[in-house]
């Protein structure tokens, strides 16, 4: 018996984009925003997880399929973490055809709050991972992430 | 520290490989065991470490199976068909692979070696 099975994930927020805004994008480095009513270590971790694919797909015209492919190292808040404003910062720091490392931290307060090294890879759209859906999808969320119109998706 | 010894060192790390003998002829995924995702942090790896530019394809000898069929359809001599899509790899080194093939996958750490300095010596001559 074919039977499709659907699975809801709830995260308590409204879509999964993870950033409010894009503050900073250039070849090297990227930066963004956002506002957490109840933050965690794994929302920012995603947070910065998104940024630094997001930098990734703007590097490569989003020509490809970006995807976050390891963690190296991750350091964790040292406490609870308040609701409030929290900024994300990314640094390229090396480069392959297929795979971009980054040096990626959190902010509270001007006060680092996480830090790692996430690494990106690329694959070609395929009948998975659809050109004609994500890539205009993924063109969207940062276009709007640039503007001051950026919302929830 | 030559380029060997700069490999040998990144391939420990990421391998996590202390103690284990490697040479330019020890092969990265028969014998390090050394897995499609050891490969991309290997590469980013490299060109941090060697401020070269890092092609996934050429360096790991990927796709090499591809190439074969391609030259196969196409009616090319795959050694030359080969030395056109691997240009660190020498004459030598992909009569080599082709003797090999059958073996499983071919890539050496001398492959790797190949083509860091192959890539150095271009950006030099730039």
């Amino acid at each position: 018996m074919n039977k499709e099975i659907q699975i809801n994930i709830h995260t308590g927020l409204v879509g999964f984009v993870l950033l409010d805004r894009l503050t900073e994008v250039s070849a090297q480095s990227i930066a963004g925003h956002k506002h957490f009513a109840a933050p965690s270590a794994t929302l920012l971790m995603e947070s910065l997880a998104q940024l630094g694919a997001s930098h990734v797909r703007h590097l490569t015209d989003f020509a490809k399929h970006a995807f976050l492919l390891k963690i190296k190292t991750c350091s964790l808040p040292p406490g609870p973490l308040p609701p409030g404003n929290y900024t994300f910062a990314g640094q390229l720091q090396s480069q392959s055809s297929s795979v971009f490392s980054h040096r990626l931290q959190a902010f509270a307060s001007d006060t680092v709050i996480m830090e790692g090294i996430f690494l990106f890879a690329l694959a070609d759209y395929d009948a998975n991972f659809s050109r004609e859906i994500l890539q205009q999808h993924y063109q969207r969320i940062f276009a709007c992430l640039q503007t001051d119109t950026a919302r929830d998706f | 520290m030559d380029t060997l010894d700069e490999i040998k060192k990144i391939l420990t790390e990421i391998l996590d490989i202390e103690g284990q003998e490697i040479t330019p002829e020890t092969y990265l995924v028969r014998e390090l065991g050394t897995e499609s995702i050891d490969l991309l942090e290997l590469a980013v790896a490299i060109n941090a470490h060697f401020h070269i530019e890092v092609k996934d394809d050429e360096i790991f000898v990927k796709a090499l199976r591809l190439h074969l069929q391609k030259a196969k359809d196409e009616g090319f001599d795959p050694a030359k068909y080969l030395a056109e899509s691997y240009p660190a790899l020498t004459t030598a080194r992909i009569e080599e692979i082709l003797a090999d093939i059958e073996g499983g996958p071919v890539l050496k750490v001398k492959d790797v070696q190949s083509y860091i300095e192959w890539q150095t010596k271009n950006k030099d001559n730039d």
